[in-house]
């Protein structure tokens, strides 16, 4: 119990470290707001102007301090290019996202983790070779790519699905699904490299510890000491990783959004970024902090609600 | 009987021998860019716009109807060189700073982890946006902010190992009689952890490519009319709906080719380390 | 089962050769080996480490990695031919006839499952009932002689102590109701308390089962306890069979006789008896040996020893020596060890080399607080070795740590060095002071830096202590590699490449390369085997009286330490209990505590261990509850009262300097009756 509660002080803590370097990050250095927004030609007087309305004619601790405070009383500020309340943004946009990272959930936790117990059982041999390597290329590609190719094939060459994410206005579930899916799987393959090769290691540690020796000397069948005693234990540190791999996840979600033209955080924070809308950047960006940390504490609450080992330290 | 001190060789497989290939391939083609490829990467014909993979143009040509094969070699050049020296950045600063962080625990060091915990609550791609928009679009500012974005992650890295090697009995004996603590880091601790360096910089290459390559992408990297593959697919991405498919599938193809290279070598050493 | 398999030996191995195959040849590790156990008879494997004693236990069960190749011979589980099995009928042995107890419980034991369902499993396997299986649970452990036995059902395996979780792993394989139980190394990594414990256990349990055991050890005192009959194992083949009593105190092989005569005799110290030491390294897996295997190491060796295996030589009742000479084994066995010289005579009196007065260590703050060390006081002069025992959470490593100073000791705790005060952290001393003390860790390839030759750590250590020049210090480098009997040619490899007990001589080298004025040694011989241990006895004996080096030896084995020790400090939960001379604390009267730990020590001059043996009362304490008045008393078998609960006990001066810290007043403490 001590231990969440000193996670969540130090949670804070460190997105309280995260919004001052995001903050000063992109306010200070180049100095003028207005001028950036408006451009070179724009007159002074009217980059004074805009200065004066979005507050940026202040000291940058005074700015600093009040969105900070604004943020802390559930006030996230107004947009300085779309001037409209930046929940109204965020909150459409998150729940958007939040759909297509369950849907990448559904598809990419049962073949990760077949996956990865196949490649285990198999250790050594080709086959674990073959799932193991491929698992790797899949991680290390970077997601646009594979959303290049995916949509190359699968859209243009095939035309098995659309290449925009967003179904038209009052589409069906399935309809929604057959958008979402090429988005998904470009997601699943990419990250889904990753937990497998998570899965693996967790499974291979647990086949060869001496337990499972134990277990195999009972006489017990070999599905028995898979399913009681390898999975039970190999399985549990994958919890904690895909907890963790949240922020990659958000960081995917940028681009595949850009690619596939759906309107989520990611796209958000991209168009505020190129628009260079400082309140919706900095807040998006703090939002996401956020729900990394969440999520991560979350995960491990999960993982030690599971895990004998992490309650009883002798 | 005698044990060489340098790290067993590599055993090395097809599969590794043709990752090696392709990676010097691309190194090979970076340096000597220019002289070896058929066309002027940047010459614009308006004559060839768009112009089909065909015996001419084997890649085809772009929208401005340059030779895509040609961009694609020379683009090798800016993507190697923003990652390597990204990767030398992070390398040195995190290896010191994780040194630090590992061998001396203390007030300094647990600011330091909690500075470095906070910048990896995010994600890479999305801080170095921010950086990018705040910094202007540049290659010393993509070098710089991938540098110093994967510091941390480095030096979390090499705190673990030093932390585990601190604990080994080999650094208590060093201390007792008595070495310096400076001297124990380079003397004692860091030829034992040189391994891990290696691995992890293998690794934070494959990972700046694929930050660089996105960044070009988002249009937040080298700027044109620089050949780039990243910037390559953000310029030609609008036409891929219009069926115009060889501008943006070389370069991804590019790319892909030297990432899973570098990274299946990164995991046959790690395998090897251990 | 019909008579006839009801006749068959429970186990019978037959002319059995395995090899691993590493990257692509073949390392043969079991060179024809044969031997069986009867129904209910208990048969111990000996030998040392990579003689291939593991290898034959899990080949009997059938479980051996992928590498495996089976290259001839057979063998026979209850009659059965157990590579000719499908894997059902594998199972199905597994299931009842056979099972194993292993070496470390704690990971033998899954950790997300409770103790309770590990053992049902045994019972549902075998077509039980749910109810029937948890009734069975209760029943083996109670078995296994668990008091608390409802709430160790509930519990997860790392909530028990070693000991228990060993119980627990006894239990699971009784419950099987087997044939045989292998045992492989049951009780290596327990306090000799707890091994006590379980070898009693084991014993009546196996009088109650009428079940067979296959004991494998490299303990032959903890096999001497348990055994009918002996096998001492050495490159994969028996080089000695029979019975226990007639092997142990009559051995007729030059390698059994030897493996006995590495080991110091109970009340045995070193200006007595020179230690036995078996020159050379055991062939490496995979080495083609012509010969005997025990050739190349052997002191009788002939040129005929060279020329094929030798047969099985008929030595006494049941007792087989597969030795040409085994005849004269005993004469050689018999020997009269070297009378070691006497100590030099007594140096005029100089300041203690050490003092360490009211040296305490704690650990967290507030109620984390955990207290390793309290008030530990003592001195050590010129020349001498004082010995530190107790078993694990004792704070011995602790106690090793703080005074070298590589963690601080409490405030308010003195250090003297030859009379100076120590700063309490060695980065706080000066440069002098901080050289001066100098250790040795248990593990050597731990302790020695990978990726330095060993002349490189020899001659850091001379450069920077003595302030040598680079010839200066390759010419101590040689004279150290001498003086811890180092091949010269030794100081060119890396750590890596050289055996154990190499390594450890190195470790030595390096402690001792910068003459410090005390050197303090953690376990230096635990990680080795005993034959090598020996070597390394002899070394620091010999450092001791050539070199005039003082130095403190940690240990959990009390032979080891009354051998080297001039004298002994016995600790408990981080207080004296006793300190003395060695041949005082050892011939008492002594603490009830030291008395518990003689008695529990296994040794070979003792078969009946369950007799007179004093009994710990409980489970250690915790540091969480630390007890209070004599922290022994809720453990202690002799405890008087009250008193014992609320006041720490005195320390009582015997003579000589002997103390013990007890309510009982000394002339009413034991003496333990087989310790001279």
């Amino acid at each position: 119990m001590y231990y969440y509660l000193y996670r969540l002080v130090s949670a804070f803590v460190t997105l309280f470290i995260l919004s001052a370097i995001v903050f000063f990050g992109t306010v200070i250095l180049p100095g003028d707001v207005g001028r950036r927004i408006l451009g070179g030609l724009a007159s002074e007087t009217a980059v004074a102007e805009l200065n004066r309305q979005l507050g940026t004619d202040r000291p940058v601790i005074e700015q600093y301090s009040s969105w900070l405070g604004g943020l802390l009383h559930g006030d996230l500020g107004t947009s300085f290019s779309m001037r409209v309340p930046v929940g109204e943004l965020l909150a459409p946009a998150l729940l958007n996202s939040a759909i297509l990272t369950l849907l990448i959930l559904v598809l990419l936790l049962p073949t990760a983790i077949v996956g990865g117990v196949l490649a285990a059982l198999l250790r050594g041999r080709p086959g674990d070779h073959l799932i193991t390597v491929s698992a790797m290329a899949a991680t290390t590609v970077p997601d646009f790519v594979i959303g290049i190719l995916l949509l190359l094939v699968f859209s243009l060459g095939l035309g098995w699905f659309p290449t925009s994410a967003t179904a038209p206005a009052g589409s069906g579930f399935l309809l929604q699904l057959h958008h979402l899916l090429l988005p998904a799987l470009c997601m699943v393959i990419g990250l889904g490299g990753y937990v497998l090769r998570m899965v693996r290691a967790g499974v291979v540690v647990a086949l060869e510890s001496d337990y499972t020796r134990t277990a195999f000397l009972k006489g017990l069948s070999p599905a028995a000491v898979l399913f009681r005693h390898v999975l039970r234990n190999g399985l549990m540190s994958t919890v904690a990783v895909i907890s963790s791999q949240i922020g990659y996840i958000f960081g995917g979600l940028v681009v595949i959004e850009v690619i596939f033209n759906y309107d989520g955080i990611g796209r958000l924070i991209y168009v505020a970024a190129n628009q260079k809308d400082f309140v919706v950047l900095q807040t998006g960006i703090i939002i996401v902090g956020s729900i990394y940390f969440m999520v991560s504490i979350l995960g491990d609450i999960v993982h030690s609600a599971l895990d004998p080992r992490t309650r009883f330290k002798r | 009987m005698l044990r060489l001190p340098l790290p067993v060789p590599l055993k090395i497989s097809p599969l590794l021998m043709i990752c090696g290939g392709i990676v010097l391939f691309w190194a090979f083609v970076s340096i000597f860019g220019e002289m070896i490829v058929p066309h002027n990467p940047l010459a614009i014909s308006v004559m060839e716009r768009l112009q089909p993979p065909s015996a001419k143009h084997i890649f085809g040509t772009d929208a401005l109807g340059r030779d895509v094969l040609s961009r694609v070699f020379v683009g090798s050049r800016s993507v190697l060189f923003i990652s390597l020296a990204a990767t030398t950045i992070a390398i040195s600063w995190g290896t010191i700073f994780g040194l630090y962080a590992g061998y001396f625990p203390g007030y300094l060091s647990d600011v330091l982890l909690r500075i470095f915990e906070a910048f990896m609550a995010l994600p890479v791609v999305l801080l170095s946006m921010v950086a990018v928009v705040a910094l202007g679009p540049s290659s010393i500012t993509v070098i710089l902010v991938i540098g110093i974005l994967f510091i941390p992650v480095v030096a979390k890295t090499v705190r673990a190992v030093v932390l585990g090697e601190s604990k080994r009995t080999y650094v208590a004996a060093a201390r007792l009689l008595p070495e310096r603590p400076l001297v124990i880091l380079v003397r004692e601790v860091l030829p034992n952890i040189s391994g891990t360096i290696v691995v992890e910089a293998t690794v934070r290459l494959g990972y700046a490519i694929f930050i660089t390559a996105t960044l070009s992408f988002l249009g937040l990297g080298v700027q044109p009319p620089t050949p780039d593959w990243g910037l390559m697919i953000y310029e030609s991405f609008g036409l891929v709906s219009a069926g115009i498919w060889w501008p943006v599938f070389f370069p991804a193809l590019a790319i892909a080719s030297l990432v899973i290279s570098i990274s299946l070598i990164a995991e046959r050493i790690f395998r090897n380390e251990r | 089962m019909n008579d006839e398999a009801r006749r068959e030996p429970v186990l019978r191995v037959a002319d059995l050769r395995l090899a691993y195959r590493v990257d692509g040849e073949l390392r043969e590790t079991i060179r024809g080996l044969s031997f069986q156990v009867e129904r209910g008879e208990a048969y111990a494997l000996v030998g040392e480490s990579g003689c291939g004693k593991s290898t034959v236990a899990f080949a009997a069960v059938h479980y051996l990695p992928d590498n495996t190749v089976h290259l001839g011979g057979q063998i026979l589980l209850a009659g059965q031919d157990i590579r000719a099995l499908s894997w059902q009928q594998r199972r199905l042995l597994r299931k009842s006839v056979v099972s194993m107890v292993y070496q470390n419980a704690a990971t033998a034991l899954n950790p997300t499952m409770r103790i309770g369902d590990q053992i049902a499993e045994v019972f549902l396997i075998r077509g039980f009932s749910r109810a029937e299986a948890c009734l069975g649970a209760e029943d083996a452990l109670r078995k296994v002689r668990i008091s608390d036995v409802g709430k160790v059902l509930q519990s997860y395996p790392q909530q028990l102590s070693g000991g228990m979780q060993q119980r627990v792993v006894i239990a699971m394989a009784i419950s099987a109701s087997p044939e045989l139980i292998i045992l492989d190394e049951p009780t290596t990594g327990l306090d000799a308390t707890v091994e006590a414990e379980i070898l009693e256990l084991l014993e009546n349990l196996r009088q109650e089962l009428k079940v067979a055991l296959l004991f494998i050890s490299h303990n032959l005192a903890v096999v001497a306890q348990l055994c009918d009959r002996v096998g001492t194992l050495y490159a994969g083949r028996m080089v000695e069979e029979g019975s226990t009593s007639s092997l142990l105190f009559n051995p007729h092989h030059p390698y059994t006789a030897s493996l006995l005569r590495c080991l110091p005799k109970r009340g045995a110290d070193k200006w007595t008896e020179v230690l036995t030491t078996i020159e050379g390294l055991p062939p490496k897996p995979g080495s083609i040996l012509t010969g005997c295997v025990f050739a190349g190491r052997c002191t009788l060796v002939k040129p005929e020893c060279r020329k094929g295996h030798p047969e099985a030589i008929v030595v006494g009742q049941g007792q087989k020596s597969w030795c040409i000479r085994a005849a004269e084994v005993p004469a050689m066995a018999f020997e009269r060890p070297k009378q070691a010289p006497p100590a030099d005579q007594k140096a005029p009196p100089l300041p203690p080399v050490i003092e360490v007065r009211n040296l305490s260590k704690s650990y967290g703050h507030g109620p984390n607080k955990v207290q390793i060390l309290s008030d530990v006081s003592f001195a050590i002069r010129h020349q001498e070795v004082l010995g530190i025992v107790g078993e694990s959470g004792s704070g011995k490593s602790t106690l090793a740590k703080v005074i070298v100073g590589l963690e601080p000791a409490d405030p308010g705790s003195a250090l003297m060095l030859m009379g100076r005060p120590m700063a309490r952290l060695l980065e706080q001393r000066d440069p002098a002071q901080a050289g001066a003390i100098q250790m040795v860790f248990q593990d050597p390839s731990d302790s020695l830096n990978p990726k330095h030759k060993v002349k490189t750590i020899l001659s850091r250590t001379a450069t920077k202590a003595l302030r040598l020049t680079a010839s200066d210090a390759k010419q101590r480098t040689f004279e150290v590699a001498k003086s811890v009997k180092l091949d010269p040619s030794h100081v060119e490899y890396y750590p890596g490449a050289l055996s154990g007990g190499l390594r450890q001589r190195v470790a030595i080298g390096r402690a001792i390369a910068g003459k410090p004025q005390f050197v303090v040694c953690d376990e230096p011989t635990s990680a080795l085997d005993v034959s090598v241990q020996a070597a390394i006895l002899n070394l620091l004996v010999d450092l001791q009286r050539h070199e005039g080096l003082s130095f403190i030896f940690v240990s959990h084995d009390l032979d080891v330490v009354r051998y080297i020790s001039d004298r002994i400090m016995v600790l408990y939960f981080g207080r004296v209990m006793e300190i003395g001379p060695a041949e005082a604390v050892f011939s008492g009267p002594h603490h009830p505590y030291t008395e518990a730990l003689l008695s529990a020590a296994a040794h070979l001059e003792r078969k009946e261990v369950s007799k007179n043996r004093v009994r710990l009362r409980g489970e250690p304490p915790t540091h969480r509850f630390p007890p209070g008045g004599c922290v022994f008393h809720t453990r202690c078998p002799r405890k008087l009262g009250n008193i014992c609960e609320e006041k720490a006990p005195p320390r009582q001066i015997g003579g000589n300097g002997h103390e013990i810290a007890c309510h009982i007043p000394v002339n009413q403490l034991g003496r333990t009756a087989d310790a001279r």
